[in-house]
């Protein structure tokens, strides 16, 4: 190895990525953007697998009409909906501190009760096992089965509508492409990456084999295609990754600013987009070695 | 230099030649003749180590070429001058450039490969064609591209596929004149043609014959 191998090598590569150009941008896009949701989806597993207790747990309370006791409460509960939902439920007795309870509604559900209500109803606080904002669709319909149980006359939520709504849909898809979704995508990406490295082979074949002929050892011929895939990869990491972040603060953004929930959650995880990133060159290591195939090239 | 012993290539069932023993030495010729098909270029080949035999042992140095590995294989290869059918000039490089890419390969310090080069082609009539691209040359020309290419690696092996393939009497025997200088200079020379006047012409060849044989 001398340094007119290293240029020859160097200067092939950049030859193989310039003459397919579009070719090149496109299947490293795709492997970028594979990169980007599996980054911001790890993301969500890893930095609120800490916060999971916070992040499931949604406070209803569910006002009951006056002159039901404990008893029949708690009837209406079990009966109601104990067996299909995660639900802890408690009651906050009238015969407790008048301002504590109020201070409690007011912290739960600012705005939302009026505290004439209050007084003299005895009403039960339900900590309720809701992957939020997963599972924004279930806590409706548990506010729904809440609010036509018998004896209920109101219930205090968090807000549902607007932006809320829509990071249903933003988090929903992001559950639908799940793993198999990014797996698909990174595979079809590296596929991609090989084809063009064909095109690559079959451009440089008559070079390829004047050099293989005058002794050119396989590491050497191969060494440029390897690189193509290697250079691809590193900027579809890049990509992936400044991807990842991005869609990261936005989705935070949105989902900070519709709930009060406080998660803890600061900053992007980083280190984790780091280590997806590296996806992107064993992409183009992996799409080497499909390229290659059985070929014996 | 070269040694074949008991070589057989079949490609599936099919026999392309059997049995095949000679020695070739630096300095000595041997051609290779037969009619097309009958697996000239497939022997070169197997030479060069790109095409092992179905039965029997290549030397090359009074090494096995084939139980050597890959990048071994490939060192072997930088002793050996390999003057294609086809010529195989790489299309986006000149003449000069095509005729310094192996030597370039071989880490020759770029003093030595411009004087290099430059013998080569004055060597077969061609410093005038320096800058052109061999889509612009003519059969002839490109032929001596070729063997320029090899001249200027100092090769200890060369072999030549059906080098006069296109060539009319005259250019044929010039190319030949070129490939013989370099066998005299030491090298052992392997030329494989369908042509045998060609063949009849080089004194002291020791002749490969891959013609079928009746009930083969
Ligand atoms: N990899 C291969 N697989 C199967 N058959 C092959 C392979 N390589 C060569 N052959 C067959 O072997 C035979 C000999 O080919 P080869 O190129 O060696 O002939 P040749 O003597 O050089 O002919 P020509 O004078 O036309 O160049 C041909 O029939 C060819 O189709
Ligand atoms: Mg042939």
């Amino acid at each position: 190895m001398n340094r007119w191998h290293l240029l020859y090598i160097m200067e092939t590569a950049r030859q193989n990525i310039l003459r397919n150009h579009a070719r090149f941008i496109a299947a490293n896009l795709v492997l970028g953007v594979a990169i980007a949701v599996a980054g911001i989806w790890s993301g969500v597993y890893f930095s609120f697998a800490s916060q999971w207790e916070n992040l499931n747990t949604v406070t209803c309370m569910a006002y009951l009409r006056k002159g039901l006791g404990h008893r029949d409460a708690k009837k209406i509960m079990d009966t109601t909906w104990k067996a299909s939902l995660d639900s802890k439920w408690q009651f906050i007795s009238p015969a407790q501190d008048r301002q504590e309870n109020l201070a409690l509604l007011g912290k739960l559900a600012p705005g939302t009760a009026a505290p004439k209500y209050i007084s003299g109803t005895a009403y039960i606080k339900i900590h309720t096992r809701v992957r939020t904002p997963f599972d924004l669709r279930t806590l409706q319909d548990l506010i729904n089965r809440l609010s036509s149980t018998p004896g209920v006359d109101f219930v205090v939520a968090p807000p549902l509508t607007g932006s809320g709504v829509g990071l249903t849909w933003v988090v929903g898809g992001m559950q639908a492409v799940g793993w198999v979704g990014i797996v698909l995508m990174f595979l079809v990406a590296v596929f991609l990456v090989a084809v063009g490295m064909r095109w690559s082979m079959r451009d440089n074949a008559v070079e390829t084999e004047v050099i293989r002929y005058f002794g050119g050892t396989p590491a050497f011929y191969r060494a440029p295609v390897l690189i193509e895939g290697l250079t691809g990869g590193l900027i579809a990491g890049l990509v992936g990754f400044l991807l990842a972040w991005l869609g990261w603060e936005l989705v935070t953004g949105v989902m900070w600013s519709t709930y009060s929930i406080d998660l803890g959650i600061r900053g992007a995880p980083i280190a984790v987009f780091a280590w997806i990133a590296t996806g992107g060159p064993v992409g183009g290591l992996a799409a080497f070695f499909l390229a290659r195939g059985k070929s014996g090239w | 230099m070269i040694a074949l012993d008991n070589v057989t290539k079949r490609f599936g069932e099919k026999l392309l030649f059997g049995d095949i023993s000679t020695r070739v030495r630096g300095g000595e010729v041997a051609c290779i003749v037969g009619p097309s098909g009958s697996g000239k270029t497939t022997l070169l080949r197997m030479i060069m180590g790109m095409e092992p035999p179905t039965r029997g042992k290549v030397l090359f140095m009074e090494r096995d070429v084939y139980r050597l590995k890959p990048a071994a294989r490939a060192y072997l290869r930088r002793n050996i001058g390999f003057i294609f059918q086809d010529f195989r000039l790489v299309p986006h490089l000149t003449v000069w450039q095509n005729v310094a890419l192996p030597l370039r390969g071989l880490g020759t310090p770029k003093s030595r490969l411009n004087a290099k080069v430059a013998a080569a082609l004055d060597a077969v009539g061609i410093t005038g064609l320096s800058n052109m691209y061999p889509n612009t040359l003519s059969g002839g020309e490109q032929q001596r591209v070729a063997v320029a290419r090899v001249t200027a690696m100092e090769p200890v092996v060369v072999l030549a596929d059906e080098p006069f393939g296109n060539l009319d009497k005259d250019a044929a025997r010039m190319v030949l004149q070129q490939i013989l200088a370099l066998n005299s200079r030491g090298a052992a020379l392997v030329i494989a043609t369908h042509d045998l006047a060609v063949a009849g012409e080089i004194k002291d060849a020791t002749v490969i014959d891959l013609t079928p044989q009746e009930g083969l």
